[in-house]
């Protein structure tokens, strides 16, 4: 029943894909010859994903972008969890490091591109500085939040149960951990967009390449691919994250 | 006191910016004597600034850049509120299509660059294509989830009111919905503005994007950084905009 129900769901996906496939295999190629190329059929698509796994070429791309995006998110969390925690707890610290939030965070990380690809050069470091920069600031404010997000009520409990500044700094970590968290989870998925982004102006591998080398060389079908995974990788992290929230910050 | 403290906040700022003038100026071309082609000091972000504004092509270019943006902005709520609206008034319509949203949803918006580009070339289209499918999803998203959230009370003493299907929808429904809807709206901009500059950096002769693309071709990395302040300003400027239109436009709201 609820299978049934669920494939009812879909009932719309499937009726667009059908015609997607119809109108690409058959409309098409009756209207223009090379229009075929804009928009392959679906089921081309399918093949092509297949093809690719086969040669393993799909998971060379796909690990490429992911040590970019880990290794830069590595180091920016390095940086914006203690910092943030810093800037949560001293208020002269936070006053004076904000005016320099508030002038580099509205700056898209991909606007970045340009100045640090004369830095470093088409070269893994400039990737994961883009992944850097992009991923510090939604950790960073989320940390502050978290730590500011501390109930005043369970701080006076605390000390009047004769709590050590080292029992309140652990209170403060525990109370703060589901908002680092929403950081950790926003900056994650935010890094998967980037690295695209990046990998399409200036990489010779990963899924960003991969899709921006499948239009030069016309091949739609591999778009599809790539997209796909490239949404199936998000999802899965993003499920991944969720899992482990509910089993290690339960009370998140 | 109070512009004398908030003149001590800027202090850390202003150490940084004096430490990278002196830096860039003195420090680094010391050791390296071509450093100014990759590390100017914020002096010569100005001096540019100056000159590209007096010529206008900073203007020019920004018109590029906001026109791309708005346009395709403006498409993606005139598409996705009505559509969020739909899904919100029928269970089954809802359904269908949240699978297809879902499906969709989690492909980054710069994922579609490259077909943009296979469909409408290098130029305008492209752009506003993209940012279309940038901001698309978190209206209708927003917009769906703010129709939920309308509290059912508020409902039930309408209809026990004696009010119709319609005026239930357009006087209760809609006016409870709309926080939520200009929440998607804010996001949906911010969106459309990052996706803008990479669309720009990737596929386009013209705008912001590609003029921080240009001054590495030109080796004038004060132009780039010049590109990103201003790039980060406008996107603020759109923000602080909406949420300025946000305070005068919906009052009811918290």
């Amino acid at each position: 029943m609820t299978l049934l129900r669920r494939a009812n769901a879909a009932g719309l996906l499937i009726v667009l894909l059908v015609l997607w496939e119809i109108f690409s295999r058959f409309a098409l190629p009756a209207l223009d010859t090379s229009a075929q190329l804009l928009l392959p059929p679906p089921s081309q698509g399918v093949r092509d994903a297949f093809n690719l796994a086969q040669q393993g070429v799909l998971w060379q791309h796909a690990a490429a972008s992911a040590k970019r995006v880990y290794v830069g998110f590595l180091a920016a969390a390095l940086i914006a969890i203690p910092l943030g925690i810093a800037m949560g707890l001293s208020r002269t610290l936070l006053r004076q490091l904000n005016p320099l939030v508030g002038v580099l965070r509205p700056i898209p990380p991909i606007a970045w591109i340009p100045i640090t690809l004369l830095w470093f050069g088409v070269t893994d470091v400039q990737q994961y500085f883009i992944i850097f920069i992009g991923t510090l600031f939604p950790l960073l404010l989320n940390t502050i939040a978290g730590v500011h997000g501390l109930d005043p009520v369970l701080q006076r409990a605390a000390l009047s149960l004769g709590a050590r500044p080292k029992n309140l700094f652990a209170l403060t970590l525990h109370a703060a951990l589901p908002s680092i968290f929403v950081g950790v989870r926003t900056s994650l998925a935010l890094g998967w967009f980037i690295i695209i982004a990046s990998e399409m102006v200036s990489a010779s591998t990963g899924l960003g390449f991969l899709i921006i080398e499948a239009r030069t060389a016309m091949i739609t079908e591999r778009l599809y691919v790539g997209m796909f995974a490239i949404g199936m990788i998000g999802f899965l992290q993003d499920q991944l994250l969720v899992f482990l929230r509910d089993r290690l910050i339960p009370w998140a | 006191m109070g512009v004398w403290g908030r003149m001590r906040d800027f202090a850390t700022t202003l150490a940084v910016l004096v430490l990278w003038e002196i830096v860039a100026d003195y420090v680094y071309p010391h050791f390296v004597p071509t450093s100014r082609n990759i590390f100017p000091p914020p002096s010569a972000v100005i001096m540019i600034a100056w000159q590209l504004l007096i010529s206008g092509e900073l203007l020019r270019h920004a018109a590029y850049s906001l026109g791309r943006v708005l346009t395709g902005f403006a498409l993606a709520c005139a598409v996705g509120v009505p559509l969020g609206l739909s899904m919100g008034a029928w269970p089954f319509w809802r359904r269908q299509v949240s699978v297809v949203v879902e499906v969709l949803r989690p492909i980054p918006p710069f994922a579609w660059i490259p077909l943009g580009l296979l469909w409408f070339g290098v130029g305008d289209e492209q752009s506003v294509f993209v940012i279309f499918i940038a901001s698309v999803f978190p209206v209708v998203l927003n917009t769906v989830f703010g129709i939920d959230a309308v509290e059912p009370v508020l409902k039930r003493s309408a209809l026990s009111l004696g009010a119709s299907k319609w005026r239930l929808f357009t006087r209760v429904i809609l006016p409870a919905a709309l926080p939520q809807i200009v929440v998607g709206i804010r996001i949906a901009l911010s969106f459309a503005w990052m996706v803008l500059v990479a669309s720009e950096l990737i596929g386009s002769t013209s705008g912001l994007g590609y003029l921080i693309l240009d001054s590495r071709n030109l080796g004038l990395p004060s132009l780039a950084f010049m590109g990103m302040l201003v790039i980060g300003l406008i996107g603020y400027l759109l923000d602080a905009g909406i949420r300025a239109a946000e305070r005068l436009l919906l009052p009811w709201r918290g």
